[in-house]
């Protein structure tokens, strides 16, 4: 997980799950708290599906 | 065609005067502005209009200074400027976030140490009449760049963060032994402010009162050198009326990153012609307009100093390749590094797109801002660039602490094989303990005394991300 996607792919990260930005990878400080958690949740769930799905060379 | 031009010239006498009134009108009475401060518009020169003629021209008034004393009056004579302390103290005491402010000569040379520094700035005023000084900032709304401008050569108002603690970017100043002859500030006569603001104040109302005063200082003493003329005197301009003789001399545009969004910008915090870059595109700019005052370093700075963009080595490099045909300079395209991915795909693209089709360039030289991040993105404009037939030349500085190569490079690609290295923070030096100390508390004069070894990194002016250092590495 990571605002910074570039730099993942680069040194060959076969998962790579975006964040919101690099001030809060898993957070937003300009929405509202239940809205924050909801965005967390759904970033955390993108790296879960990502981790149980399988990776192939391209 | 005569008619035409009177008209014109007709027209901006009278759009110009009523446009100042108007606007120091807004300024001085609007209640709606609570700036909290009293502005002294009759300090600051007057505005102007976008430029009339198609290539804008900056005339820079070199008047070298080789001595700073408190005089009776602020007043240049020959080399030597006096300085009105009390005058000076009273007007940045009229900002009234400020409880008091200490004002201090430091001389090249000297043993002297100082910090924390906010920022350093050049003495610099509009020629009366020829444009605004910081305009959006300071002065009235008006595009930097044009007219002539007076600069205190050899001289600098230097401005200490009295909330600030030294560390890894806090910014010490020496004026005595290597360090001050590697650095750009220390041959320089300081005009030093130790500001002490209100107590309880938020940080960045503190932040906002050290830019405002450097800028007001900067004015104060460059306006010393108004009506003065000296043989000193350098034209900037892109001037491309040669079109013709040009062809086949590549197109070479800069794309320059201005600040670097991992760090978040205050609301008040004046960057760009006063505006804080949030939500900034990446954004056409006339090379004089970095020169002449439409840039100051952000709150949050890694290696850059507002000097340093007034005199940017790069930039003037650029126009006097100009000038000599080497190259055609194109233009600045000033973007700032994104936190987001999205912005950072949309600034990234745009910039490496505006190069191409906007200034139709054949090669762009890119820095950065800053640390790691800025890194990416400028790694990242410049894959675009390439993959738009553009070769590109990067700067980069070290990211990294181990002081491995590959650790210090953020991004790799193939394409991108024209790298300059700007320098990295483990240089340093043995130092002794100075005989003066200007600081921003007790606490922080003792530790800086205290000092037995400085960091590059630490000092200002060794190391700069975007192109000003005056020490040069050499492999064996």
């Amino acid at each position: 997980m990571t605002a910074v996607t570039p730099v993942a792919r680069m040194v060959g990260s076969n998962r790579v799950v975006q964040g919101k930005g690099i001030v809060y990878p898993l957070g937003d400080a300009e929405i509202s708290n239940d809205d924050e958690k909801a965005l967390r949740r759904d970033i955390v769930q993108q790296a879960l599906d990502a981790l149980s799905s399988e990776v192939s060379e391209t | 065609m005569k008619n035409l031009t009177s008209l014109i010239t007709g027209f901006t006498k009278f759009a110009l005067k009523p446009f100042n009134t108007r606007f120091k009108q807004l300024f001085e009475n609007d209640p709606s502005i609570d700036r909290g401060y009293q502005v002294d518009i009759t300090c600051v020169n007057e505005g102007g209009l976008a430029p009339m003629e198609a290539t804008m021209e900056l005339e820079i008034i070199n008047h070298d200074i080789d001595n700073m004393v408190f005089g009776d009056s602020t007043v240049l004579s020959g080399k030597e400027l006096a300085i009105d302390h009390d005058g000076l103290k009273e007007y940045l005491l009229e900002d009234r976030r400020l409880q008091d402010i200490d004002i201090q000569i430091a001389k090249p040379g000297e043993s002297c140490r100082i910090g924390v520094v906010f920022d350093i700035i050049e003495p610099r005023a509009k020629e009366a009449g020829s444009g605004s000084d910081f305009p959006g900032l300071l002065g009235p709304f008006a595009v930097a760049g044009q007219g002539s401008t007076h600069v205190l050569r050899g001289s600098a108002v230097t401005v200490i963060d009295p909330s600030a603690v030294p560390g890894i970017t806090s910014k010490v100043l020496e004026m005595q032994g290597e360090p001050a002859s590697a650095s750009p500030y220390g041959n320089l006569h300081h005009l030093v402010l130790s500001p002490k603001v209100l107590d309880d104040s938020p940080r960045h109302v503190v932040q906002n009162v050290l830019r405002m005063l450097s800028v007001k200082a900067a004015v104060y003493l460059g306006n010393a050198a108004q009506g003065k003329k000296s043989d000193q005197v350098e034209i900037y301009s892109q001037n491309e009326n040669d079109n013709e003789s040009r062809e086949g001399i590549p197109r070479i545009a800069y794309i320059a990153q201005i600040h670097g969004h991992q760090m978040t910008v205050e609301e008040d915090e004046p960057i760009l012609y006063g505006s804080n870059t949030e939500g900034m595109m990446p954004i056409l700019l006339n090379p004089n307009e970095i020169l002449d005052g439409a840039l100051v370093a952000s709150y949050w700075v890694m290696r850059v100093e507002t000097y340093f963009y007034q005199n940017h080595p790069l930039i003037k490099e650029l126009l006097s390749r100009h000038q000599s045909k080497e190259i055609t300079f194109t233009g600045v395209i000033a973007t700032v590094a994104a936190s987001k991915e999205t912005d950072r795909n949309r600034n990234c693209m745009l910039a490496a797109s505006m190069a191409k089709s906007t200034l139709k360039a054949d090669g762009v030289v890119l820095t950065k801002y800053g640390g790691g991040a800025p890194h990416v993105d400028m790694g990242e404009t410049a894959r675009l660039c390439e993959a738009m037939g553009m070769p590109t030349v990067v700067q980069v500085s070290d990211s990294s602490g181990d002081r491995k190569a590959e650790s210090a490079m953020l991004f790799n690609y193939p394409e991108v094989d024209a790298v300059v290295y700007g320098g990295g923070g483990d240089t340093g030096w043995d130092v002794g303990t100075p005989e003066r100390v200007i600081a921003g508390t007790p606490g922080v004069a003792k530790t800086l005394k205290d000092m037995k070894y400085i960091e590059g990194a630490a000092l200002c002016g060794i190391t700069n991300q975007q192109g000003a250092s005056k020490i040069r590495a050499t492999v064996y």
